[in-house]
C-alpha cells in the first residue's frame, strides 16, 4: 500500500477514535468567548499601561539588570541516580520465558495475563480458517496446550469481539464490544457459564474503545474513557460473588490505578491543577504536588509520571523525589513504569527508544534492545493492570519472549 | 441548506459539533488538543454569528479557523510540544486499530504542524493544493513544499523505520 493511502487510513482511523463532545463541551465554547473578551479588555488596559511606562521609561535612568529566568523544573533532588537499562534477563534473572508465537492451530494470539509461571490468559487475534478473534483461552505452555474459556465473536458482524481482559482470583473478566453494543464478563478461569455483570452504555455509533480493567481483592472494577456515553463517566465496580455493578460515588472523570486507588489525571500540556486520587474502599483522597508547574502528570498512589519540554520526569505524589532520564508511559501497580524512553530529538521532534520498565522500588530498568540480526520486534504490555511485556522478532515470529513481572519481589 | 436565522448557533452547534471535533482530533491528533482547538474556533464564530449567518456557510468559517489556529497556535508553542499524552508503548486495547501503521501514526503525530495539516487537508478533507492554499492563506507553492517534505520525512522516520521494522 502507498504512503499515501497508509495516511488516509490512519487520518480516517483516528477520526473514527474520536471522542464525542461531552455534556460540558457546549460550556468550553462560552469560556473560550468569555476568555476572548477578558484578553481584549486586558489587551486595552495594558496598551495604556505600556504607554505609560514607556513614557516614565524615557525620563527615568535606572540600574536595570536583566529578569532573572525561572526554570520550572526544580533543582536537582534526585534520591539516585538513573541507571542505565539492561536486557531484562540480566536485571531480573528467572522472569523471562520464551511462548510458542502461535497457538497450536496455528492461530495468532495476545498475552493477556498471568496465572502461574506456566499458565497464560490469552486471547486469539487471527481470523478463521484457525479460529475467530474474540476467542479467550487458557495457554498452558509446559503442556503446549490450550483450553477455550470464551467464544465471544458475532456471526457476521467483524467489529465486534473483546477488548479487555484481566485474570486474578480464579476469575476471568473482559469487556466483549460491537457496534452499540458492550458489555462487561465473568467467567471461571477453570471454565464454565460466563456471567454478564453489566452492560456498557454506549455512544449511539460505536463500543469501548478504551477501557480498563482489574480483578482485585473479590471485585471486578472497569473504567470506560471513551466511546461510552451517560451523564456520569466514572469507575465501576461489582463483587466477584455476585451482585449489582455499582459506581463508585465521586468517581466522575476518574479511571483506574492501583485498585482500590482512582485517579484524575492531568493530560493537558497547558494543565496546571494538580491529579487527584480516591480509594474506593475509604474515600480517602490524596492530591498529588506539582514539582513542575504546568503539564501533562499521571499518578498512581505514591508516584508520578509527568512529561516537558525536556523529555519525561518521575516524582512523588508529594513532589520530592524529582528524577530525569526515564522512561516515560504507563505506572503499573504503583511500583512499574511500563514504557519507553523519549528525548528530543529537534525542534517539534521526539526521538523513541526501546520498551523499557523501570522499576520505582529498585531502580533497576530492564529493556528490549534492537539487534540487527533479528529484524524489527512487536511488543505489547498486555493491557490495563497485567504485570507482563511480551514481544516477538521478525526473523523469529515462531516465538514470544516474556518477562513475567508477577515474580519480582 | 437549512436557514440559521432567529439566532440559530445552538441549532448549529447541535448539528455539527460532533463532526468538527472529529475533524479537530485528525488534524491535532489528540482528544484535548481537538477539544481546546474546536472550543475555540466556535467560540470565534459565536462572536460572528450575527454577520455569518447571512452567508449560510458557517462550517466552512471554522474548519478554514480551525486549520489556520491549529498552525498558529502549534508555532508558539513548539517547545512545549508533545506526541499526543503521555504515551502508552505497544498494542494497548483502547488504541485506535492502526495495525501496521501505529509507527506511521506516530511520526504524522510528530511532524511540525503546518505539515500535518496540509496532509490533513489533503488526504482527510480531500482538498486540491488549490483549496488548500485557500485554507492557510498560502500559496499553491507552499503548500506543495509543505507536502513534499512531510512525505519525505515520514518516509526517512526513525519512528517508522524502528517500529515498522524495515531496519531493527
Amino acid at each position: 500500500m502507498k504512503i499515501e493511502e497508509r495516511i488516509t487510513h490512519i487520518f480516517g482511523t483516528e477520526a473514527d477514535a474520536a471522542p464525542l463532545p461531552g455534556p460540558t463541551f457546549r460550556a468550553g465554547v462560552d469560556r473560550h468567548v468569555q476568555r476572548r473578551r477578558t484578553r481584549r479588555h486586558t489587551v486595552r488596559a495594558l496598551g495604556v499601561a505600556t504607554l505609560v511606562l514607556g513614557l516614565a521609561g524615557t525620563w527615568l535612568a535606572v540600574d536595570r539588570h536583566p529578569a532573572a529566568v525561572t526554570d520550572p523544573r526544580p533543582a536537582t533532588t534526585s534520591e539516585a541516580p538513573t541507571p542505565a537499562p539492561r536486557p531484562f534477563a540480566e536485571v531480573w534473572p528467572g522472569t523471562t520465558r520464551t511462548l510458542p508465537g502461535r497457538l497450536p492451530d496455528g492461530g495468532e494470539y495476545a498475552i493477556r495475563a498471568v496465572l502461574d509461571p506456566d499458565t497464560y490468559v490469552v486471547s486469539r487475534t487471527g481470523t478463521v480458517p484457525a479460529g475467530p478473534a474474540g476467542e479467550v483461552l487458557v495457554l498452558d505452555n509446559a503442556r503446549h496446550t490450550t483450553r477455550s474459556l470464551v467464544r465471544a465473536t458475532r456471526p457476521g458482524d467483524d467489529s465486534f469481539g473483546v477488548v479487555a481482559v484481566a485474570a486474578a482470583e480464579g476469575q476471568v473478566a473482559y469487556v466483549t464490544s460491537g457496534v452499540g453494543t458492550g458489555a462487561v464478563w465473568l467467567v471461571p478461569v477453570t471454565g464454565g457459564s460466563p456471567r454478564k455483570v453489566a452492560d456498557l452504555a454506549l455512544t449511539a455509533d460505536q463500543g469501548p474503545r478504551d477501557i480498563e480493567l482489574v480483578i482485585a481483592a473479590g471485585d471486578v472494577a472497569w473504567s470506560p474513557t471513551s466511546g461510552v456515553t451517560g451523564a456520569r463517566p466514572g469507575v465501576w465496580r461489582a463483587a466477584l460473588s455476585g451482585g449489582p455493578a455499582r459506581m463508585v460515588p465521586g468517581s466522575e472523570g476518574m479511571t483506574l490505578t492501583a485498585w482500590p486507588w482512582l485517579v484524575a489525571n492531568a493530560h493537558d500540556q497547558k494543565a496546571t491543577a494538580p491529579p487527584t486520587l480516591l480509594n474506593a474502599d475509604t474515600g480517602e483522597r490524596r492530591t498529588a504536588v506539582r514539582a513542575v508547574p504546568v503539564g501533562p502528570l499521571t499518578c498512581s498512589p505514591s508516584w508520578c509520571l509527568g512529561l516537558d519540554s525536556s523529555g519525561p520526569y518521575l516524582q512523588r505524589l508529594d513532589g520530592t523525589g524529582f528524577r530525569t532520564g526515564v522512561p516515560t508511559g504507563t505506572i503499573v501497580a504503583d511500583r512499574f513504569v511500563f514504557g519507553f524512553s523519549m528525548t528530543p530529538a529537534g525542534p517539534d521532534q521526539w526521538r523513541f527508544g526501546d520498551p523499557e520498565v523501570y522499576d520505582l522500588g529498585t531502580g533497576r530498568r530492564g529493556v528490549v534492545r534492537s539487534r540487527t540480526d533479528n529484524g524489527h520486534r512487536t511488543w505489547s504490555y498486555g493491557g490495563g493492570s497485567a504485570l507482563l511485556l511480551y514481544w516477538s522478532w521478525e526473523q523469529r515470529p515462531d516465538t514470544y519472549e516474556i518477562v513475567d513481572f508477577t515474580l519480582i519481589r | 441548506m437549512r436557514d440559521l436565522t432567529d439566532d440559530g448557533f445552538e441549532e448549529f452547534f447541535r448539528l455539527r459539533s460532533a463532526a468538527l471535533l472529529r475533524y479537530g482530533h485528525v488534524l491535532t491528533g489528540s482528544p484535548h488538543d481537538a477539544a481546546d482547538l474546536t472550543q475555540e474556533a466556535l467560540a470565534r464564530l459565536r462572536e460572528a454569528w450575527p454577520r455569518l449567518r447571512q452567508r449560510q456557510d458557517p462550517e466552512g468559517y471554522v474548519r478554514v479557523t480551525m486549520a489556520r489556529l491549529h498552525v498558529s497556535w502549534w508555532r508558539r508553542r513548539r517547545r512545549e510540544r508533545l506526541v499526543r499524552d503521555v504515551p502508552d508503548a505497544g498494542y494497548r486495547d483502547g488504541e485506535p486499530d492502526l495495525g501496521p501503521d501505529r509507527a506511521l501514526a506516530r511520526a504524522l503525530a510528530a511532524l511540525p504542524p503546518r505539515q500535518r495539516t496540509v496532509l490533513v487537508l489533503r488526504y482527510y478533507a480531500d482538498q486540491s493544493d488549490a483549496e488548500i492554499a485557500e485554507t492557510l492563506g498560502v500559496s499553491t507553492i507552499t503548500v506543495r513544499s509543505n507536502a513534499s517534505r512531510a512525505l519525505a520525512k515520514l518516509r526517512l522516520s526513525p519512528e517508522v523505520t524502528t517500529l515498522e521494522g524495515t531496519t531493527p
